[in-house]
């Protein structure tokens, strides 16, 4: 460095005066960047709208396929994951043809039975199994009409989960259809065990997209896939249709009818060689997703699978997404995996509880973050910086319990002074991560007597009537700039956290958490269906802590048959089709 | 969870620097654009920010690699665009000496033309310059000063061709 003195420089003020011209007006600079920044929002609005009004023909496949195939396959980014979605988008058009193709087919052929008229227009001689079907039809059509119809009118509102009840229904018009079929003698008990078979066990195949794989709530999909899965195991063993034979022959051979109607028997048969073909096709597209959502790149997926287990052996699907996700992005970026050695900097995910298991796995690492955290340094600022409050080397040195009692309690107080006021941008999620602090310190208690002050946060962050329903948003305005376009939506990150405080601070009495529960499940559904990625991983944290038991005080029986809805409609099926199989007649009738 | 951005503030604190940085740089008449353009994109993608958003540390470096890509991007789309003569070389009323010190600074060496511009053009101090230009704070101090000798020194001869 030159030590020149001063006299030998050029005077700054000089220099500053000479510079003036090239200075921006402060004021017409915020004006244009205000604007400029309102063209970007909408832009960029634009383009979620535009996502959100995917071609119609999207739309409606994605009611009725399940959640997080047509997604994936419709939103890979890059170019090897446009040319994968081009391959997969006619398989996935094409089921939701047979599947509605093969309800409709049935009740045609129920119809074409019930009113078949031969040429001169009296009606056709009566077989057997047209006076059946048409006794049938005159007890059931009703239903069997407003099945059908609910079926196509769900479809064009694309709600997946009411899609598949209506499906659901359909399908049972023709197990009413083939359990009469079968009483009166014209079909023996295999039949019906097929088709059983087939709706139960490929129930249990699509509902593994529903909570299966890519639901944190694993362990509740899995006992209704087991569910599903096992009454079909029991329904083919109660027909009979065990062993590989079985099998071949259930794809293979015509249904054993005494009296064959064309219609009834293609139906049937389509309807059980569908079911199975369709329930195969979304096992294995559903296998591949999990894994295809890593990365688009098979060699570097596979290199990333064995990354993320390295530290994370129980990694499950939506792990290795979210790692995957992070990994794309960073590769987007051109900066490498984010390994734990680099990592101060760069979190592999904003949600503390992944830090813990990255701590959890590296000891070592761990002790050098906390040794890295300044707490005078900390203790000096008049408040905690809002980012800071999740970095690493804080967590890592709370967790290793590191400083004397009293510099916790400093670091505690600290914490506590630097609660956001209720109107501020993020207050909630700010407060949630000085509550998680607080709780990893022991010192959550003293935030008790902060009770009022975040339940204002609440009631300020509340928006009972949002774009997706009820739930919570960081702010409606910030710093006098909107940037939640109207109307509003909640915020599936705010809204976990809100839900968190609640759990530890209670419910505020404006808060209707009926509706909360309602605006969650729409978005988590939307988050789903829709695949609104970016939101699902947030929704999807949210109901991880959306434990309303604990204190959800004004539970009823509605709100209990809602929360069980899946396992109760699961058993309810497997009972339906257990019943149909067991009072069709086993040998085939004289 | 994203950090809360103050943009206001970063305007005001980074709004000098970053200007005189791409002026430095030879975005001429587009410096104030791009700055402008670099805080919108900044806010606009404000979730990907990972750092205290109240440490100039972790915004300076940040705010550089996007007025980095921007202007790496801006020089490549605007290769054959023609500026009109009144926004290429804005008139300045001021006198004939402060127009020679123009002169002089555009004439410096880029590591030194950048903190002399970045620090400069408005009020601003040389951590946040260092900050911004990736360098130690004792590093721009001393460009600095080598900078405003060797201004000086042209100041009172003629200058070099």
């Amino acid at each position: 460095m030159t030590d020149e003195p001063a006299d030998l420089l050029l005077d700054e003020r000089e220099l500053r005066e000479a510079l003036r011209p090239a200075r921006p007006e402060p004021d017409d600079f915020a004006r244009r960047l205000s604007e400029r920044i309102g063209e970007l929002e909408e832009r960029e609005e634009e383009k979620r709208a535009k996502f959100f009004h995917a071609p119609r023909g999207l739309q409606w496949a994605a009611s009725l396929l399940p959640p997080g195939v047509l997604p994936t396959a419709v939103l890979f980014s890059g170019a090897a994951g446009k040319k994968l979605s081009l391959k997969f988008l006619p398989a996935l058009a094409a089921m939701p043809a047979i599947s509605v193709g093969m309800i409709l087919l049935t009740f045609v052929g129920a119809l074409r039975a019930a009113f078949r008229r031969s040429p001169d227009g009296t009606r056709a001689p009566a077989t057997p199994a047209d006076e059946v079907m048409r006794a049938w039809w005159e007890r059931n059509r009703w239903y069997a009409i407003l099945s059908v119809v609910l079926l196509l009118g769900l479809i064009a509102v694309k709600h997946t989960e009411t899609v598949v009840v209506a499906l659901l229904a359909s399908m049972l018009v023709a197990g009413l259809l083939t359990a009469e079929l079968a009483r009166n003698g014209l079909i023996q008990r295999r039949a019906v065990g097929r088709m059983a078979v087939g709706l139960v066990g490929g129930l249990g195949f699509y509902s593994l997209g529903l909570h299966g794989f890519l639901d944190l709530h694993g362990v509740r999909g899995y006992a209704i896939n087991g569910v599903l899965i096992a009454g079909a195991a029991v329904c083919a063993w109660l027909s009979g249709l065990t062993g590989l034979e079985a099998i071949r022959r259930r794809i293979a051979d015509p249904i054993p009818m005494k009296h064959p109607d064309r219609v009834t028997l293609f139906c049937l048969r389509c309807m059980s060689v569908a079911i199975a073909t369709v329930s195969l096709v979304f096992a294995a597209l559903l296998l591949w997703t999990a894994v295809a959502t890593v990365l688009p790149n098979p060699p570097r997926r596979s290199e990333l699978v064995e990354y993320v287990q390295g530290f994370a052996p129980d990694a499950n699907g939506k792990s290795l997404e979210l790692y995957g996700r992070v990994a794309a992005r960073l590769e987007e970026d051109g900066q490498p995996w984010p390994r734990f050695p680099a990592s101060v900097g760069k979190p592999p995910s904003e949600d503390p509880d992944a830090l813990a298991v990255w701590f959890a796995r590296s000891p070592a690492r761990m002790e050098e973050l906390a040794d890295s955290f300044d707490l005078q340094a900390v203790l000096a600022r008049p408040t905690f910086a809002t980012g800071s409050l999740e970095a690493p080397s804080l967590l890592a040195w709370i967790r290793l319990e590191r400083g004397t009692d009293e510099e916790r309690d400093a670091l505690a107080r600290k914490l506590i002074a630097s609660l956001p006021e209720a109107e501020e941008y993020r207050a909630l999620s700010t407060t949630r991560s000085i509550a998680s602090r607080l709780e990893e310190l022991g010192r959550l208690a003293e935030l008790d007597g902060e009770r009022d002050r975040i339940h204002d946060m609440l009631r300020e962050g509340w928006l009972a009537q949002g774009q997706d329903g009820a739930g919570f948003v960081p702010s409606a305005e910030f710093k006098g700039r909107r940037f939640l376009p109207p109307p509003p939506r909640a915020d599936g990150s705010t809204t976990a956290d809100a839900i968190w405080l609640m759990g530890r601070f209670g419910v505020p009495e404006e808060i209707d958490l009926e509706r909360l529960r309602a605006g969650i499940e729409i978005r988590r559904m939307d988050a789903l269906a829709l695949g609104s990625l970016d939101t699902e991983g947030s929704v999807l944290s949210g109901l991880s802590h959306l434990d309303l038991q604990d204190f959800y005080s004004r539970s009823t029986w509605t709100t209990y048959f809602i929360d069980r809805r899946y396992m109760l409609g699961a058993l309810l099926l497997v009972t339906l089709c257990l019943i149909l199989v067991a009072s069709a007649p086993r040998e085939e009738p004289a | 969870m994203s950090p809360s951005i103050d943009l206001d503030r970063w305007v005001d604190t980074w709004r000098g620097p970053l200007v005189g940085l791409l002026l430095a740089r030879g975005a001429g008449a587009h410096a104030e654009d791009l700055a402008l353009e670099v805080f919108a994109q900044a806010w606009m993608s404000r979730e990907r920010f990972r750092g205290d958003p109240d440490d100039d540390a972790h915004v300076g470096p940040w705010l550089a690699g996007i007025a980095r890509n921007l202007h790496r991007s801006e020089g490549r789309g605007r290769q054959d665009v023609e500026l009109p003569a009144d926004v290429a070389a804005p008139e300045s009323e001021d006198g004939e000496r402060a127009q020679s010190v123009r002169r002089a600074v555009e004439r410096l060496p880029e590591s030194e033309r950048e903190v002399v511009q970045a620090f400069y053009l408005e009020e601003t101090t040389t951590a946040r310059v260092a900050a911004l230009l990736g360098i130690g704070e004792r590093v721009v101090e001393g460009r600095l000063r080598r900078a405003r000798a060797r201004l000086r020194n042209w100041l009172e001869a003629p200058l070099p061709s």
